[in-house]
């Protein structure tokens, strides 16, 4: 029995206005810009997120988070893009963005909280297992992580009736949020994911993987390692972290490790991976707090 | 496009287009409104154009550049890896890491179980205590978990005061093997911190990563070596072990050897005491002596820790003779028959003699060990060949097992079983010393004709007989 109240069109259109709407923060896009150019300096990627001196103090207060736990202080954005990485400032402010674009309050069907520590969990874990994999542009993994679920958010946010029904079909059914989404909908969160992900410009790669980081063999793309990344990551935090989340899988463990060693690597098992990825996720909580709560750092400042 | 007419007055066929009519005020106003959008619109045109252009430009210069980038690694990798030896390998890096970025001065540090060492020379130097002090801080442990460089004003660290002299950044790589923190390379460079690229530190960290495999190859291949050489020692200390062990075999049937002659030597004493010729009785005495000399000589130098350095000429007939003495008293006295057939004009050979009879020692004492009770032994030498000289030992004794046989030629083959090996010890041995020497063993049996081994060792070359040695004369 499937909702007839939204077609898909109807849908589809609503996502694009709201991308509209919402666009993806100036700076972060130009951010995101001048990251993906190797030759960009720290001075530069520095100078743009100075023109927003909260978005910069919060940027310090993260650096200096027992997350990165890097031995001294981190005081000005040059040490901290030099030290950290480009790359982990690109995501930064990416994490920092997207969450300010979708302010939630918990309410009984949704938990912004663990929705977001999840995000973070997948994608932290997506960029350690791209390490392993020796995935050469590992930019991307991190920010395909954060947003994979980003479409449970849309329909919460903008379909509140359709999200309350499908969720009732879930806990009453006792089947996976996704799987009632299928009985419900003609579409799923990873549909609603990758309408938003185009309508903001973002790389087909990225696209591909929030799309199909359920069914990574339904990849059209060629780049779909991203994809099988995202999709091993997503199910590792689920491994590691059962019960809590919105959906529960089956036989997790086998078919995981299988997986782990045709896409990441032979040499490591799953249990390796459960255990870096549970020790970054133990200090994701401070990281997390830092990233929601929109008061300036003021002693950095 | 939009030429001007050659009539005053007259339009060209576009602006009549849009104004078929003859102009007004109007109009024109209308027209030049246009014109003033078309060429805005070229304007655009052109600029996107342009922008084109130059991404164009900048794509094939960025294609340049990382040719260039992808060329520089693909050296590191072939230059590094074609080095085991640390101080090349540093010095190699160093001399890639310079194309990629302007340092002053840049070292390669190993960690070798939390002591820190340079791999390239072993002074003192400034870097040293940079090290100590990052070390100590926690810096290094958390380059090595995050596997990426970093660049730190000198300025920032907690012993700049100390380092007079240092100015601008320092810029350290992790060098790591799956997870494992081998060392860092450190620079120094007045590159400042603000002008890095991500560029500059992905490609300094590649480089580094390359070096770490060349480093972690160097180290293995010394563990490598170092194990070689433990082994080759503990194969002779096992080798003389085993040696001793044959003696201590034989001192039971040694010492019966030398009472045989002993109670004759004493009988013919006590004769020559009481009578008046003693001539016979000292005939016997001297012979008997002589033979507890030769068994004594022969244990000496049986016992004569094997030195590969000290060769001598060696008559294998004889050698057999004497090898034989030490134990023709056990032999006979399980009846068993010694048949001898010595080769004629068998060549000398250079060569240690103890390790020799060691060997020969070994082939009887199996010999014996088959035949409990009555039999023969066969002892033949040959010149086979003009290139070997061959020694056969033939039993008629309880025939070796296959599976004995193949234990004690390959006793290192997978699937070997290690009991077989264990009760042959003698013969394992053996045969892997002739082997050591360049000969050959081959062991045939039959539950009918017994055992038969066959051992071929290579007649000594030209230039090994020209050896002169201070021990040439057997002592």
């Amino acid at each position: 029995m499937k909702s007839s109240k939204y077609s898909l069109k109807v849908i589809r259109n609503r996502v694009r206005n709201l991308a509209q709407l919402s666009t993806l923060p100036h700076i972060a896009a130009r951010v995101v810009d001048l990251v993906d150019n190797p030759k960009t300096s720290a001075a530069t990627v520095g100078r743009v997120i100075s023109t927003d001196q909260v978005l910069a103090a919060r940027i310090l207060k993260l650096a200096n988070s027992a997350y990165y736990g890097f031995p001294r202080e981190i005081s000005t954005l040059n040490l901290a893009i030099v030290v950290l990485g480009f790359n982990a400032l690109r995501d930064l402010v990416m994490s920092i963005s997207v969450i300010d674009q979708f302010t939630v309050d918990d309410e009984g069907t949704f938990e912004a909280n663990q929705f977001w520590r999840h995000a973070l969990v997948v994608g932290m874990g997506a960029r350690l297992l791209s390490r392993y994999k020796g995935y050469s542009v590992a930019g991307e993994v991190f920010v395909a992580g954060l947003l994979h679920d980003i479409g449970y958010l849309v329909m919460y946010q903008q379909f509140p009736e359709l999200f309350r029904e499908v969720y009732y079909q879930a806990k009453t059914g006792g089947v996976p949020f996704y799987q009632a989404e299928q009985q419900k909908l003609e579409f799923t969160h990873a549909d609603l994911g990758a309408w938003l992900a185009e309508a903001w410009n973002l790389p087909d790669k990225l696209v591909d993987a929030i799309r199909y980081h359920h069914h990574p063999d339904n990849s059209e793309h060629s780049h779909s390692g991203l994809t099988q990344l995202i999709h091993i990551a997503n199910m590792i935090s689920y491994s590691i972290d059962e019960g809590s989340g919105l959906n529960h899988f089956e036989n997790l463990e086998e078919t995981l490790d299988e997986q782990l060693k045709t896409v990441v690597s032979r040499s490591y098992s799953l249990e390796f991976f459960q255990k870096k990825i549970l020790d970054e996720s133990e200090k994701i909580d401070d990281f997390l707090h830092i990233l929601t709560s929109k008061k300036p750092a003021t002693e950095l400042v | 496009m939009f030429s001007r007419s050659k009539n005053q007055g007259e339009l060209s066929p576009e602006i009549q287009e849009l104004s078929p009519r003859p102009p007004d005020s109007n109009k024109i106003e209308s027209m030049l409104e246009n014109y003033v959008v078309l060429t805005g619109k070229l304007k655009a045109e052109i600029a996107k154009l342009k922008e084109d252009l130059s991404h164009q430009k900048k794509l094939h210069g960025d294609i340049a550049d990382s040719l260039d980038e992808f060329l520089t690694i693909q050296k590191a990798s072939e230059i590094i890896t074609q080095y085991l030896d640390y101080e090349k390998i540093a010095g190699e890096f160093l001399g890639l890491c310079h194309q990629v970025l302007d340092f002053d001065e840049g070292r390669v540090y190993i960690c070798d179980q939390n002591s820190w060492r340079a791999a390239d020379d072993s002074r003192r130097h400034a870097f040293d205590r940079v090290v100590q002090s990052m070390q100590e801080e926690g810096i290094i442990e958390w380059i090595w978990q995050q596997k990426h460089g970093i660049v730190i004003p000198v300025s920032e660290l907690i012993i700049s005061e100390q380092l007079e002299n240092f100015h601008g950044n320092l810029v350290i790589t992790p060098l790591i093997i799956n997870d494992k923190g081998l060392g860092i390379c450190l620079f120094h460079t007045h590159k400042e911190q603000a002008n890095f690229s991500l560029r500059d530190l992905e490609l300094l960290n590649l480089l580094t990563q390359q070096a770490a495999i060349a480093i972690q190859y160097t180290g293995l291949y010394k563990d490598l070596e170092t194990t070689h050489l433990d082994l080759k020692n503990s194969q002779a200390q096992l080798m003389q072990a085993i040696k001793l062990a044959t003696v201590g075999d034989l001192a039971g049937g040694i010492a019966h050897e030398i009472n045989n002659p002993l109670q004759i030597i004493l009988g013919k004493i006590q004769i020559a005491r009481f009578s008046k010729n003693a001539d016979d009785a000292l005939q016997i005495v001297e012979t008997q002596a002589m033979r507890i000399a030769t068994i004594v000589r022969g244990l000496l130098s049986l016992a004569r820790n094997r030195s590969t350095e000290a060769k001598e000429f060696i008559e294998i007939n004889p050698l057999i003779n004497s090898t034989l003495n030490l134990i023709r008293g056990q032999i006979e006295k399980r009846a068993i028959k010694i048949e001898m057939e010595m080769g004629e004009k068998i060549p000398i050979i250079v060569g240690n003699s103890s390790y020799l009879q060691q060997i020969i020692l070994s082939f009887l004492l199996n010999a014996k060990k088959t035949m409990t009770s009555g039999g023969l032994l066969k002892i033949r030498t040959e010149y086979w060949n003009d290139k070997w000289i061959k020694i056969e030992f033939s039993d008629t004794g309880v025939a070796l097992k296959d599976a004995e046989i193949e234990a004690a030629l390959h006793p290192f083959a997978p699937g070997s079983p290690p009991s077989e090996a264990s009760q042959n010890l003698g013969l394992v041995v053996s045969v892997e010393m002739i082997r050591e020497i360049g000969g050959e063993v081959e062991i045939e049996s039959g539950p009918e004709s017994g055992n038969r081994i066959i051992i071929k060792i290579p007649k000594s070359t030209r230039e090994e007989m020209v050896y002169e040695h201070p021990l040439k004369t057997p002592a």
